[in-house]
Order: structure tokens, then sequence, then C-alpha cells
């Protein structure tokens, strides 16, 4: 009797356990859209003669799921895998700020067949602390997927409803995740500038960094407006600056950089570091006709893919995700502006002039 | 509301979520039934298996386990009398008399349409929350998260009757433990010793497996079988089947206020945190008898008293989630696990969760609902028959278990040095547990450990390096002001015990041994409950009566003192070394990074010696056991057993987990199936042809998942010798 139902019992906890593993892997190789992982190539795919991708292909995210990267990796590997006709999975890796998951495909074959999505900010900021390794413009990154300028965002409901109100304030309150983040130099720029004082607390989570304003703790947070957007937030709170000359068109409402050097006769220079991008990369020593696939691959996405375009748009991405930021050279030219201006600002000291709080 | 109602709707219907709610209900069932595992141990054992699944899916599966465990554990209950849950064992007091006299039947169904009720009760009270929620939690700001960690921490140590001193150097531990890794405030890392997988924190995953998981295997290893059939009588289902099903529901329909405010009181209890099922279950079952006409039939086959423990166990999953969803503080293991699910999949809580993602929400109150159709439905068809899971020999179910455990943790982040945390946190936890420090509360302080710090350090700087900033506002002082008066009314209701019991407790061991404790009924029964919790397979008495003192596990060769006491402080010792070593660490760090880590260890250091000189002093402990609530540990933990029998046995369990480990880390996934055939041959004492069947399927299962899964299978570290299956993994270095 005990040996009777002990095997089976045995066999359906251990079936229920591999089921449930088996079954995580399917929901990461369904594409969002239904079809299925093994559609045929289609007839215009980039540089047909090159025989790329031979097998599955791994898009690693730095952060869990959820996150803008994990969103962007998410519509593009469906949309990858038929038109390679490969599998394209996501895999999460995160931990240590991104960089993790930058370790591991640095560390991956240079094949091609391991991508990394990313954030231009943080890793400049990790090149510039010299947290990774190998270099930040070592990488062979192809592609900036989006790109979005930084905003500062209010309560709606609260006192705070332009940036006069916040200029008024005596000690402007502000939180992020850390020192490390890259909204930081955007905001000790607006901070310098206006001549403001300020109290930076860090350690928030982004959902969390957002909640602290509408608890009233913070006076303001940083964040994209696509985020804002897709999270279904947007009402909660008030756009009041958008770092850049032009008007961005998800938060018309917001004043532009060039609306406060007409109206305060405050001159902020617009800059790469005040656009929050996200790169795509691979590992360093891929051959570079691999890496111009990729990077071809992706730009027929964006101006040929109509299931991709409906997914850019139901995801408030129109205009931020475009074809012109792709490409190698592209790419490493942004790097490079980013890296100078990062080394200009002086990360090394930045969590002494924001615990300082207090501007010369 | 009503599109997250239609998005909920929607993702359950698709086949993956019935797939999921079908494989949390059976998956729950089976480890309802088998005690000493629960609903916990099965959503840790599942949760890493889950990693890279949409969460909706993932979190849907666990709310499924939750939810069907408990009457899970009521069947053995009823047929049987071995609870297979701790909050089963008044299912015992009225359920297997019920079987004895031939309504086995009628029992299970009474049981079934009971969790029904508290399960819709439960989650209709979640349900009704969500449109307040948001504007409760803006009410919360970093000071006030400060001061509800701290009240969540004191309340699980505070329910470690008698031994709230070590709950609190338990849950001290897990903060401290939350600190390794990277800082989430400061730019740097802490307490990693320069070893590179430790950056991102010890990982979540393994510790959990290995407190939650493999500890009760060390435990269960030690005996032949889960339950003792010896003691277990099986009974039968008398004819008339149909019969007895209609008269279970119109006995549940009879007494339909009677659980209607059995499960209010479940919910009721839920929300406060550390009250779990077994509490919920006694308190409503007392409280049922003392309100009944027939009062006196409780405890004899009444299907009123099976309701009353029923129904308020269940409801409490319910109430338990809403601190759980809104503020992330767990009121249980089972909401603690959750929580954890949750942070995996990147769930944010509180007013992100019921702003921007109202359809997890309502997925988990209907999971609650659905899961426990299911299972009833289940149950009630099969529950006879399946039940007889239980005589599983522990042989097959250990390496089964373990092999289960290793690979979750890998795949949590496809680390393999990982599962040596699996090895380290199941020795710690296993000496925690034999020495009655309430593993829950360090596992509470681990998951709670970095908001706790983040919100301190938040609230200082906010301040402006103010202390008093954090004793502001309204919200901070009501919550200080119930966590004093929940330990002075503890502290007053232990008192007024010992008074009642004249002579409250002779504590002549280092365990607590030998407890002369004569409390009233409800510390009678609690005592019990804790016994059969930790020690499963533990079989209730045999009439069922409430109140009586329930017949202990046989303790072989127990006790030596003077060797037990011996080791008791030497574990103390070890503890407070451990403390002081992070104490002192703490103080080597610039600025505000050491701050909070210097001063939790500094004050469970000063606890620490507390505990040691009380593990020396037989007269301390009984001064502090009167304060703490009757006896200290021993009652609160009946797993306990350091005789040098139980010791061997035990130690041969976590040395097959270390040769289990070495073995996947060296030869990858494909070492478990020879690894488990070995164990069962040589500890089972078998012969060769079950180990061979046990480990060949194993085998099976494990090519289908390393073809279908290629990324998150471990092929190991030796050269390759079948592509992507066997050999040629790469391990990460380790500094």
């Amino acid at each position: 009797m005990q040996a009777r139902f002990s095997l089976p019992a045995a066999a359906l906890t251990a079936a229920a356990l591999v089921l449930a593993g088996c079954a995580s892997d399917d929901d990461d190789d369904t594409p969002a859209d239904g079809n299925g992982p093994d559609a045929a190539p289609t007839a215009g795919q980039p540089d047909a003669d090159l025989e790329f991708p031979t097998g599955t292909v791994r898009i690693v995210v730095g952060s869990g799921p959820g996150s803008t990267m994990d969103t962007m990796a998410r519509g593009l590997a469906p949309r990858l895998q038929e038109l390679w006709g490969e599998s394209v999975v996501v895999d999460n890796v995160p931990g240590a700020n991104q960089s993790a998951g930058y370790h591991e495909v640095a560390g991956a074959d240079p094949d091609g067949h391991t991508l990394f999505i990313s954030v231009h900010g943080t890793m400049g900021i990790h090149d510039q602390l010299g947290t990774i390794d190998p270099g930040w413009q070592e990488f062979e990154w192809f592609g900036t997927l989006l790109e979005e300028p930084w905003t500062f965002y209010s309560a709606a409901d609260g006192s705070i409803e332009t940036l006069d109100d916040l200029l008024a304030e005596d000690v402007i309150r502000y939180g992020d995740s850390g020192y490390e983040s890259p909204i930081n130099p955007v905001a000790l720029t607006f901070f310098e500038a206006f001549g403001k004082d300020f109290i930076f607390t860090p350690g928030y989570d982004p959902g969390d960094a957002q909640q602290s304003v509408l608890t009233g703790e913070q006076h303001i947070v940083g964040r994209d407006a696509a985020q804002m957007l897709r999270g279904g937030i947007d009402g909660d709170f008030r756009a009041l600056l958008v770092f850049s000359h032009e008007p961005n068109e998800f938060q018309p409402e917001a004043m532009t950089l060039a609306d406060v050097e007409d109206e305060y006769g405050v001159s902020i220079p617009d800059m790469e570091i005040f656009q929050l991008g996200f790169p795509i990369g691979t590992t360093p020593g891929t051959p570079p006709e691999i890496v111009d696939f990729l990077a071809d691959s992706i730009v027929t996405l964006i101006e040929e893919d109509e299931p991709f375009q409906q997914w850019i748009q139901d995801n408030h991405m129109v205009g931020s995700v475009r074809s012109e930021l792709i490409g190698r050279e592209t790419t490493q030219q942004k790097v490079a502006a980013v890296t100078e201006q990062y080394a200009e600002f002086g990360m090394d000291g930045i969590q002494q002039r924001l615990e300082a709080g207090t501007v010369d | 509301m009503i599109s997250a109602l239609t998005d909920a709707v929607s993702i359950i219907m698709t086949p993956a979520g019935v797939l999921m709610l079908l494989a949390g209900s059976v998956v729950g069932l089976v480890f309802g039934m088998l005690p000493g595992l629960g609903a916990s141990q099965a959503m840790i054992l599942l949760l890493p298996f889950t990693y890279g699944a949409d969460p909706h899916y993932a979190i849907l599966l666990f709310v499924a386990v939750m939810s069907s465990a408990s009457f899970g554990g009521s069947l053995p209950a009823i047929l049987i009398n071995t609870p297979g849950t701790p909050a089963n064992v008044c299912t015992t007091f009225d359920g297997y008399p019920m079987a004895r006299r031939g309504e086995a039947a009628r029992a299970i169904v009474v049981s079934g349409l009971s969790c029904l009720v508290g399960s819709i009760v439960g989650a209709m009270a979640l349900f009704s929350l969500i449109p307040v929620i948001s504007h409760v939690i803006t009410a919360f700001g970093a000071r006030e998260t400060f001061w509800l960690v701290v009240f969540g921490i004191a309340m699980i140590s505070l329910s470690a009757k008698g031994n709230t001193l070590k709950g609190l150097v338990a849950g001290g531990f897990g903060l401290l433990l939350a600190f390794v890794g990277r800082n989430y405030v400061f730019p740097g890392e802490r307490f990693t010793f320069g070893i590179d997988f430790l950056y991102d924190g010890v990982p979540m995953a393994a510790l959990l497996v290995g407190m939650f998981a493999v500890v009760p295997m060390v435990f269960l290893g030690a005996k032949r079988s889960v339950v003792d059939t010896g003691l277990a009588e099986p009974t039968v289902l008398a004819a008339g089947f149909r019969s007895q099903a209609r008269r279970g529901a119109l006995d549940v329909w009879r007494y339909r206020y009677g659980a209607l405010r059995g499960s209010v009181l479940g919910v009721l209890l839920g929300i406060i945190p550390a009250v779990g099922g077994a509490t919920a279950s006694f308190v409503n079952y007392l409280m049922s008898k003392q309100l009944s006409r027939n009062g006196s039939e409780f405890g004899k086959g009444s299907p009123e008293g099976l309701i009353a423990s029923e129904t308020a166990n269940d409801a409490k999953d319910g109430g338990a989630l809403m601190p759980t969803l809104a503020f992330g503080i767990p009121g249980d293991p089972n909401t603690a696990v959750l929580l954890g699910a949750l942070l995996m999949h990147g769930v944010a809580l509180g007013r992100p969760l019921f702003d921007n993602n109202l359809p997890m929400v309502v997925i988990i109150v209907l999971g609650l609902v659905l899961g426990q159709i299911l299972v009833s439905v289940f149950g009630v068809l099969t529950g006879p028959f399946i039940s007889r899971i239980t005589t599983i020999s522990s042989y097959y179910l250990v390496p089964v278990v373990v092999t289960c455990a290793l690979i979750g943790s890998y795949l949590f982040r496809n680390n393999v040095w990982d599962t040596t945390i699996v090895v380290i946190a199941a020795v710690f936890g296993y000496c925690l547990t034999q020495f009655n420090y309430p593993v829950i509360s360090l596992v509470l302080g681990f998951l709670l450990g970095v908001e706790a710090e983040r919100a301190f350090i938040q609230t200082l700087i906010m301040s402006q390096g103010s202390y008093a900033g954090l004793f502001e506002g309204g919200v901070v002082w009501g919550i200080i002001t119930i966590m004093v008066l929940s330990f002075l009314g503890a502290w007053a209701i232990n008192k007024r015990r010992a008074v009642r019991a004249g002579v409250p407790v002779t504590v002549t061991g280092p365990s607590g041994a030998e407890a002369g404790e004569t409390g009233d009924a409800v510390a009678s029964d609690m005592q019990s409950v804790s016994r059969s919790a930790a020690g499963g397979g533990a079989s209730s008495n045999g009439e069922g009566q409430p109140g009586e003192e329930l017949p202990g596990e046989e303790q072989p060769g127990r006790p030596r003192l003077g060797r037990e006491q011996r080791m008791a402080t030497g574990f103390a010792a070890v503890l407070l070394a451990a403390g002081l070593a992070f104490f002192i660490g703490s103080r080597g760090y610039e600025g505000d990074m050491g701050l909070f880590p210097g001063a939790v260890s500094g004050l469970v250091c000063v606890l620490l010696v507390i505990v040691l000189a009380s593990e020396m002093s037989p007269r301390l402990r009984t001064a502090l056991a009167k304060i703490d609530g009757g006896a200290d540990a021993f009652q609160a933990n009946g797993t306990s057993d350091l005789s040098a029998a139980a010791l061997r046995k035990h130690g041969r369990v976590l040395a097959w987990a270390a040769a289990f480990t070495a073995a996947m880390i060296y030869a990858g996934f494909l070492a478990f199936p020879v690894m488990i055939t070995a164990y069962i041959w040589r500890t089972g004492r078998a012969t060769l042809k079950p180990a061979l069947i046990i480990g060949a399927a194993m085998a099976v299962l494990l090519v289908v998942f390393g073809t279908a899964a290629p990324t998150m299978f471990w092929t190991g570290a030796l050269p390759e010798l079948i592509p992507d299956l066997l050999g040629g993994g790469r391990i990460p270095a380790l500094f």
C-alpha cells in the first residue's frame, strides 16, 4: 500500500513543479500578438546572404519584468522572431543597477545571438564610476530604441501647480533611486541654474518615487512622459518642465527649456544627458556585418512592420522610437557625447553635491 | 473597477489561466494533505519556476495554492485524524469522530463548503477594500512605513509565545541578512566579503527555499513515513455518498449564520500580522462553542464545530492579504511567501498596485474563490482516495523535494552558486528550529529589511538628520500606541494565566523541555497546534476532545539536559559572535551606510546577551518565561529534538542535501536522477527497483525540461558530454 501510493505521489509532485517551469518558458516564447514562433521569415529581411541568426537569440534586460526596457524587449521579441524565423527570448537579468545584465552579455559568445537593452544614462554613470568592464564605449551598441526628454512632475492635486510655485519653495525636495540615477545630473543642472537649495532623498523604487510625490513627502519626481502614460497615472501628476527646447507632444502643457529662458532669463543648454535613451547592443567583438544586420532588422521593424508600428502607438512611443536613432555609428556618437558630458559634469563628486543640497 | 474585473476574468479564462488554477489547486491540495508541508512550502518550491512567466498567471497559481492547502489539510484530519496543516487541528475534533461513525463524506462536504464560505467572505472583504485603499496608502510615507515594518516584526515575535526574545533576535538577523549586498540607498556594497554573487544580496529564493522547504525535509527525512501509520487509523467511506453529501450541504445551510460569523472573525484576525490559520481557527472554534446551544456536542462529531474550524481558517487569507498588498507587510508565512513572489515578479505593492495594476488585485480575489471551488469539488470527489498520499514514504519525498528546491533556487537568477545558499540556509534554519528561534521572524525581517532601512534613512534625510522626525504624525503615534498596547496586553494575559495556573512554568532544559504549564484551554490547544505544525505527522488526540493534552511525539533518547543546555548556549554564543561581527562591520562603513545595520546589530547583541544568560541560568529562564507567556520554546516548537540519535539522522539528511548540491554544481541537473536513486537505495534500504523507477522518471522529466527550456537548464561544470544537457556549463567567478 505504501509504495503503491508513494510512487505516483512523488511523480505528481515533480511533474507539477516541472510543468510550472515549462509553462513559464512558454510564456516567454509566446508572441504578444499571437504569431507563432515557427512563422516563416519574411522576404525583405536585411542582408539575406548572411547566415544569421543560426539559433535562439536572447534579449537580456538588466531589470525585472515591467520596466520600460523590459516592455521594449517584449515588444521587439515576437516581431524579430517573425522576421528572422528563429526563436527570440527575453531574459531578465536584474541586479547591480543593470551591470549584471551588461556583464552577462559582455561575456557571451561574440556572435550576435545575445543582445542587451539598457539606459544610456545608467551605463554612462557606471562607466564614469568604473563599475563596468569592458567600458561602455567598447560595447557593440547599434541603436537607441527609444529616446525622450526627462520631465519634472508634481502631484496633480498638490500645491505646486507651476514652475513658479516650485521655485517659491525655500527648499525643493525630490527623490529617486540613488545617487547614480541619471535624473540627478539633470536635476542638479536645474537647481544650479536657478540657485535653489534642495534636499535629495535616495532609495526609492521607481513606483515609490512617484508615490512620495503623491503623499507630499517630495515636491517633484523626474520621469518620462511615455512611462506615465503607459502606467495610466498621468492624471495623478502635473508635468512642470520638460528638459528640451522643443515641446513634448505628450506633455504640451509643460514648460520647455526655451520657455524657461524666455520667462526667467535662465539659459539651460539642450544636452544629450537630458534625454532618457534606451540603447540596444551586443557582445564586444561581434563581427561588424552581424551588428549591421541587427541594426537593419530594427530599422525594418520601425519602418515597415505594421504590427510593431501599432505596438509603438499603443505604448505611447510614437515620435520617441525613430529609425534615425538606429545604427552603429549614430549610437557610438551618442555614447561618446554622453560620456563627454558626464565627464564634464563630474560624476565623481555627485554624492557629495547631492548630500550638500545647497547650491553655492 | 469593471474593466479591471473584465481584464482579470479574461486572463483567468485563458488556457494558461485555467491551467494555473488547476495546477495550483492540485499542488495546494497535495501539499496541504502532507503533514509538515503546506501552502508556503508549495509556493516556495514553485516560485523560481515561474520566474519569467507573466506575473498575472504566476500569482494566480500561488493564490490557488494558498487557497486550496487548508482544505487539503482537512482531508487527512477527517479521514485519518492527522491534520495536514496546523490550521486543521480543530478539524480533527469533529471531523474524525464523524468519519468514524461512517459520515466521512458528509464531513468532507461540510469542510469543503465551509472553506468556500470562508474564502468568499475573505475575498469579498478584500474586494470591498479596493475603492478606499489608495486614500489609506497615501497617508503612509517613509516614516509611517518604517513604523509599520517595526510593528510587523514585533507582532510576529510576540506571536512566538514564550519566545519573544528569540523571535526578536531572529527578526534582527533577518534584517541583517537583508543588508548584505548592494546598498539600496547609498552607493556601494556591504557584508559581501568580496563575493561577487552576493552583490545583489542574499538570494531571496535560495533563502526561502532553504528555510521553508529543505528544513522540513530534514525532520521528515529522519522518519520512515510522513504520517506515523501506527497512529493513523484510516477510516473508510460508508455507503450512501450522495445522501451524505446532501446532509453535509444542509448542515452548512443550517449553521449559515455561524459560518458567516466565523468568516468575518477570520478576516478580522487575518488582518493582524502574525495571526495564522491555526489561531483564527481556534479562536472561532472556542467562541462558537460558547455561543452555540449545542456547545456540549463540540468535539464529538458536531458539524457545527467543523464549520467553525474551517470558515475562520479560510477567511483569514482575505484579511491577511490586505496589509500584504497595501503595505507589503505579510500576515503569516503564506502571505510572506506570496509577498516574495510579488516582489520577484516585479509587482509594485501599495498604491501603484491598486492604481495601475488593479486586474492583479482582482485576480488575487478571484483566485482565492475559484481555487477554493476547484479544490472543494476535486477534494469531495477524490478526497478519500487521494488522502492516502499521506502514506508516502519520506525516502521518496525528501530527495524529490530537495531536487526541486535546488533547481528552483538556480532558476531564480541562473546562478549556480545560489544553490550553496540553500544548504547554508537549511543548516542555519535547522539550528534555529532546534533551538527555538522562530524562522518566520527571520524570513519576515529579511523580506522587510531593505524597506525598513530605506524608510529609516529617508525619514532622517527629510528631517535633515533629526531623529525626532521619526516620531512625527498621527499615524506614527497610532502605530506606536497599538504596538505598546499589544505588548502590554500580552504581558497582562500571560501574568493572569500564570497566576491562574499556580506554578506557571518549570523550565529545566534549554529547549524548554519539561513544561508544567496548566494554562487554559486555548493555551493548551495552541501548544498542541504548534507541536503538530512543526512536527509534521503528529497525530491528534484519539477522541478529538479540544482542550485535552494531545499526545506528543515520541522523543527517542531524550533528554540529556546538560548536553542540550551546552548546545543551546553554544548556539546563542555563535549568534552573538555573528551579531558582533555585523556590529563591528557596520562601524567600518562611511557616513550613514553603517547607521541602521549598526543599530540593528547592536540591539540584536543586547538581546542575545539576555538569551545567552537565560540559556545558562534556568532561574533566569523561568523568570523570563513568566513575563513572556508561559513555557519557552519547546511548546512553541515541538520539532526540537536534540537527542544524539535525532541529530545523527538530521545530519545525514543535511549531508545528503549538500551532496545533491555539489553533484548538481559539477554534473548539472542530470546528476539528480542518480542522486535520488542513491538516496532512496541507501537511506530507504529499499530494493533497487523503486529507486531506479523514481530516478528514471526524474531523468525523463529533466531531459524534457532541458530540451524545452535550454536557457534555464544547468548542464554542469564538467566537460561537455551531451550538448545542452550534460557538461559544458560555465560557473561564474566567485570573487
